[in-house]
């Protein structure tokens, strides 16, 4: 045995790691457009919901929340459909991976609307604000790992959530349905179309 | 006469075209033809002679289908390429370990 060996052996393990890394990355992306569109749709009717249907708070917090598990529901059976026939590692890395990255900005907007639930002097208009620069964040931040174009979906909402709590708050809910909605479900749709293409390259 | 460390590696494996094509479906399970030829910058012509010596070996499983009329290719990892390739990975851990660290290295 000798040195050019084991360099060797190092380098193929270098790129053996190196691709499992990338590909596992590039098959959490597979599911991610379909994912978009769903919660596009649940802030669609989330929004149009709570500014016309919802006039009360108490109201408002059981309507996300029967929202939320529809689309939640709605998200696993996607992502099982996506991932039929995959291996049981696989799948747990890619439920972990979701999980494990969005489960912590959850619970930072849940302790975000407990602080403007526990200040009345807070207009609860700032309750889906808070949401929505969380959910922003989360798309930014995945943006720099999957697709750029949930970064620029990140981008706008933040900015687009700070524009509203400025200077728009008593319109959020319409503004908010327009732009995350909207935005989501084009974000969506681009990413599926681009993986087509990829596929039938 | 003294005994080549990566003797016991599967050659199979071991040329870095197709030790890519394992690496990505050790990740994966499945994936499109056009994919691997993407990600690994090969040549229709060269990833369908690597594949077809893998799949030779049952290592990796073709799927030829046709889907709005375009032909469509899946390769998936047998489980016999699985245990080939988790093999393979603890033939170069042990290559490693035996070899030392030189003395330079070390401080």
């Amino acid at each position: 045995m000798n040195e050019d060996e084991k360099n060797e052996a190092m380098e193929n393990i270098r790129l053996i790691k190196d691709l499992v890394m990338k590909t596992k990355t590039e098959m959490v992306k597979v599911s991610s457009g379909w994912i978009a569109i769903v919660w596009g749709i649940f802030c669609i009717i989330g929004f149009l919901g709570q500014q016309f249907l919802i006039p009360q708070n108490a109201w408002s917090a059981a309507w996300w929340t029967g929202l939320s598990g529809i689309a939640v529901f709605a998200t696993f059976r996607i992502s099982r459909s996506q991932m039929s026939g995959r291996s049981r590692e696989w799948i747990r890395f890619v439920i972990w991976k979701f999980i494990g990255f969005w489960l912590p900005l959850v619970f930072l907007g849940y302790a975000l609307v407990a602080f403007c639930l526990l200040h009345p002097e807070v207009s609860p208009d700032y309750i889906s604000v808070a949401f929505m620069l969380v959910i922003s964040t989360g798309y930014m931040i995945l943006g720099t790992m999957v697709d750029r174009v949930m970064l620029y979906m990140g981008l706008v909402g933040f900015i687009g959530s700070l524009v509203t709590a400025i200077f728009f708050l008593s319109l959020s809910s319409l503004i908010f349905c327009v732009l995350f909605g909207i935005g989501l479900i084009v974000s969506g749709w681009v990413m599926i179309v681009k993986e087509k293409k990829a596929e039938g390259q | 006469m003294k005994e080549h460390a990566s003797v016991k590696l599967n050659k199979m494996i071991h040329q870095k075209a197709r030790l890519g094509i394992m690496s990505i479906l050790m990740a994966a399970d499945e994936v499109d033809f056009n994919y691997l030829k993407e990600q690994l910058q090969l040549t229709d012509g060269n990833l369908s002679t690597h594949l077809s010596q893998l799949e030779a070996q049952g290592l990796i499983e073709i799927n030829k289908t046709f889907i709005d009329k375009k032909p469509r290719t899946r390769v998936r990892i047998s489980e016999r390429g699985r245990e080939a390739f988790s093999e393979y990975i603890r033939e170069l851990e042990r290559i490693i370990s035996e070899i030392p660290v030189p003395k330079s290295e070390k401080q």
